[in-house]
């Protein structure tokens, strides 16, 4: 996640002056970081990046987040976006995350195997090959799979 | 001249001098041959009797000629003048680097980087620029005061016909003074903003294509250049303008001085050897003229860099000016001294957000593993970073088997203290000189670092192993493999303390519990982590949950699960998935 010392407008926008700060304010509310924007000083023209305000990673990936938001696009490519986020955080993103995917196609890049709980296929790679692909719910129920052996070593309380 | 350029030509004097020195006989060569002119011409239109003959004055203007060659060329520009600006810009970027890094590390820059290496680059060659054009330029003003006496012992009259110029301008150059340094500052500035744009588009290339912004940015970068064009412009317009007022003023005046001649001549009291003296010192009077516009000019825009290699600096200003250190200063204390226990009390630090850590007390004791843990903007990052000196301390102590550490910054360092920051950074080197950043140890020291840090399959599939040149910042591995680099960066420096800022997320779960394996195996060793995860949470001797910046509760993991609400959250949505 990259953030240019430039006001939080145009690290979303990139500069582009046509993006309203009403539609800007929505997609913030939306991504649940209202109480962040209060925060902020000068709130849309506050410059963060270096010299500026800085941003845990926290906040960059949500950031990064409105990005997208933006752009509205058709297919959206996820690379572990939520791999730097605490719990609730993380929740929080769930549901703008569902909301920025619902109506699209979406790869997830994931390490993180709970954010597999959202996915239709799995594609496992090891060693830069594909050995596994199939729906979920299927490859779940296989005692065999990649992805079962995979659910299995996961450290995880019941 | 401000306080900080006169500091900067003062801590030179000596190679200044020696500028000007050398500079005053080549131009005081001129001041010869006018005279010499003078005495041959009226020798041979026999208004005057010279001692020596025309042959020989002829001869002295040889020897005079090939003097000055022989001082300028291998002396002066030889010599003195690559030694003064070199010297000099060397002294300025050595002290601007030294502030830079002890300033608290992560509040190193108020600028973007892109300005910071301007202002390293550009305006310290102005300076170095300005350190060999000057003593030239005082050497001529010298000089012409010189001409001036020698003009006004041959005629009064005709003399003070230059001094009309002169004074003219002199007054331009007041009346421009205020402009000159405006015009310098936005020029510089808008500079900045273009070089710091592009350094950090460069670094955001795969953001910018991602987001398909690719013209936005390009866009962006255009109103920076054009507003850059108009300031540089107007800048040089002005500079122009002002070079050609002065230009002007001094031909009028050359003009007058002629004319005046001509009557004093038909009056007979003033010879062709008079005549040829007179041009040839007003010749060498115009270019002092609309030199000296130039130097009150060129002193402005000094001022202008030093100011802003001040703010660089930050405070003391003075700090620009110091003297280089023979040695390096010696990290404080021994290693002698076995690690057993850091005492933290009352730690506080806060942003100007209000975001930060207030009151925060823990203990550390060797061989413990302590894991922060809380919500984002909870303060973690702040914790670890003001406990490593990154940050500056508002209250609260820390102590090193019980001695408070007086300066942090350069206390928790290796081999006490390691530390892998969230974000961290690679140099566009190969992985192994990225970990050993300039240690010279042996490959096994290489390698058992690269295998705690679980980067043996990595390393598997690079065909250079630890000798793969991993592009510009890292850019050809993953996170993952970038978190992996400074994990072992920090091992291969056998910390008595290791502080993780959130490793395990760039692992996948069946390497992170391996990792915090094989990095206790180590007694001795003391871990502060920022970690969410059940791996490093299971196996920390103590937790802290942070909330608001402060130390809500801590304890075991199990001993929290029972009674910390906040750890109970935490651990529940974590836990619940699945």
């Amino acid at each position: 996640m990259q953030v240019f010392h430039a006001s939080v407008r145009d690290n979303v926008t990139f500069w582009d002056p046509a993006v309203s700060d009403d539609r800007l304010l929505l997609a913030l509310h939306a991504l649940g970081l209202g109480a962040w924007y209060q925060s902020l000083q000068d709130g849309l023209d506050t410059v963060i990046g270096a010299g500026g305000r800085g941003l845990s990673a926290g906040e960059a990936q949500l950031l990064a987040f409105i990005r997208v938001f933006l752009r509205d696009p058709g297919l959206v490519v996820l690379d572990e976006a939520t791999s730097r986020l605490d719990p609730l955080t993380e929740r929080v993103i769930e549901t703008s995350t569902d909301r920025l995917l619902s109506g699209r196609t979406a790869v997830v890049v994931a390490h993180r195997l709970r954010t597999l709980s959202k996915v239709d296929k799995v594609l496992a790679l090891a060693d830069g090959r594909a050995v596994e692909l199939g729906r979920r719910t299927e490859l779940e129920a296989s005692p065999t799979s990649e992805l079962s052996r995979l659910l299995a070593a996961t450290e995880m309380p019941v | 001249m401000n306080s900080l350029l006169r500091g900067l030509v003062l801590r030179h004097s000596g190679r200044w001098l020696l500028g000007a020195g050398p500079w005053s006989s080549v131009l005081s060569s001129r001041l010869i041959l006018g005279l010499l002119l003078q005495a041959i011409l009226d020798t041979l239109a026999g208004r005057a009797h010279s001692y020596l003959g025309v042959t020989t004055l002829i001869v002295l203007v040889l020897g005079v000629e090939l003097a000055r060659v022989g001082v300028q060329f291998p002396g002066i520009i030889g010599h003195v003048e690559p030694q003064l600006e070199y010297r000099s810009s060397t002294l300025l970027r050595m002290n601007v680097l030294r502030a830079i890094f002890s300033h608290p590390g992560a509040r190193a820059f108020g600028l973007s980087q892109g300005e910071a290496i301007s202002r390293l680059g550009t305006d310290i060659d102005e300076l170095g620029n300005f350190m060999i054009w000057s003593p030239t330029n005082v050497g001529r003003v010298l000089l012409g005061g010189v001409a001036l006496v020698i003009m006004l012992h041959v005629d009064t009259v005709v003399t003070l016909g230059v001094a009309v110029p002169l004074a003219v301008v002199i007054a331009l150059s007041r009346l421009a003074a205020a402009r000159v340094v405006a015009y310098r500052r936005a020029s510089r500035q808008a500079a900045g903003q273009v070089s710091g744009a592009l350094g950090e588009i460069i670094g955001a290339v795969q953001a910018i294509k991602v987001a398909g912004a690719e013209d936005r940015v390009t866009g962006h970068i255009r109103r920076l250049g054009l507003a850059r064009r108009r300031a540089a412009v107007a800048e040089q317009l002005f500079t122009s303008l002002h070079y050609a007022l002065n230009s002007g003023v001094v031909s009028v005046g050359t003009g007058l001085v002629l004319l005046l001649a001509a009557s004093s001549m038909r009056a007979g009291r003033f010879t062709v050897g008079d005549l040829a003296l007179f041009l040839s010192y007003l010749q060498m009077l115009a270019d002092i003229m609309a030199m000296l516009g130039l130097l009150l000019v060129r002193m402005r825009r000094a001022e202008v860099s030093m100011e802003r290699l001040a703010e660089l600096v930050g405070e003391p200003r003075k700090a620009l000016l110091e003297r280089p250190a023979a040695q390096p200063t010696p990290v404080p204390g021994g290693t002698s001294d076995r690690f057993e226990v850091v005492d933290v009390r009352g730690l506080t630090c806060r942003h100007g957000g209000g975001l930060g850590i207030a009151g925060v007390n823990f203990t550390l004791r060797r061989g413990s593993m302590t894991v922060v843990t809380g919500r984002v903007g909870s303060g973690k990052t702040t914790l670890l970073r003001s406990l490593l000196g990154l940050l500056p301390l508002e209250t609260g102590s820390v102590r090193w088997n019980g001695v408070v550490v007086a300066d942090l910054a350069s206390f928790m360092v290796p081999p006490r203290c390691a530390y892998v920051p969230q974000a961290p950074r690679l140099f566009s080197a190969t992985i192994r000189e990225n970990i050993l950043m300039g240690l010279e140890l042996n490959g096994d020291e290489v390698a058992t670092a690269v295998q705690r840090a679980m980067m043996e399959p990595d390393l598997a599939s690079m065909t250079a192993g630890v000798n793969t040149v991993i592009g510009p910042r890292g850019v050809r591995l993953s996170g993952g493999q970038v978190h992996r680099v400074a994990a072992a960066r920090a091992f291969v420096r056998r910390p008595d303390l290791l502080v993780v800022d959130d490793l395990s997320s760039a692992l996948d779960v069946d390497t992170e519990g391996l990792l915090w394996d094989r990095v206790l195996s180590d007694p001795g060793l003391t871990v502060l982590a920022v970690s969410h995860r059940p791996p490093a949470l299971r196996r920390a001797d103590l937790v802290l949950v942070l909330a608001h910046g402060q130390v809500q509760a801590q304890g075991t993991l199990s001993e929290l699960l029972r009674c910390s609400s906040e750890m109970q959250e935490l651990w529940r949505i974590q836990g619940n998935r699945h």
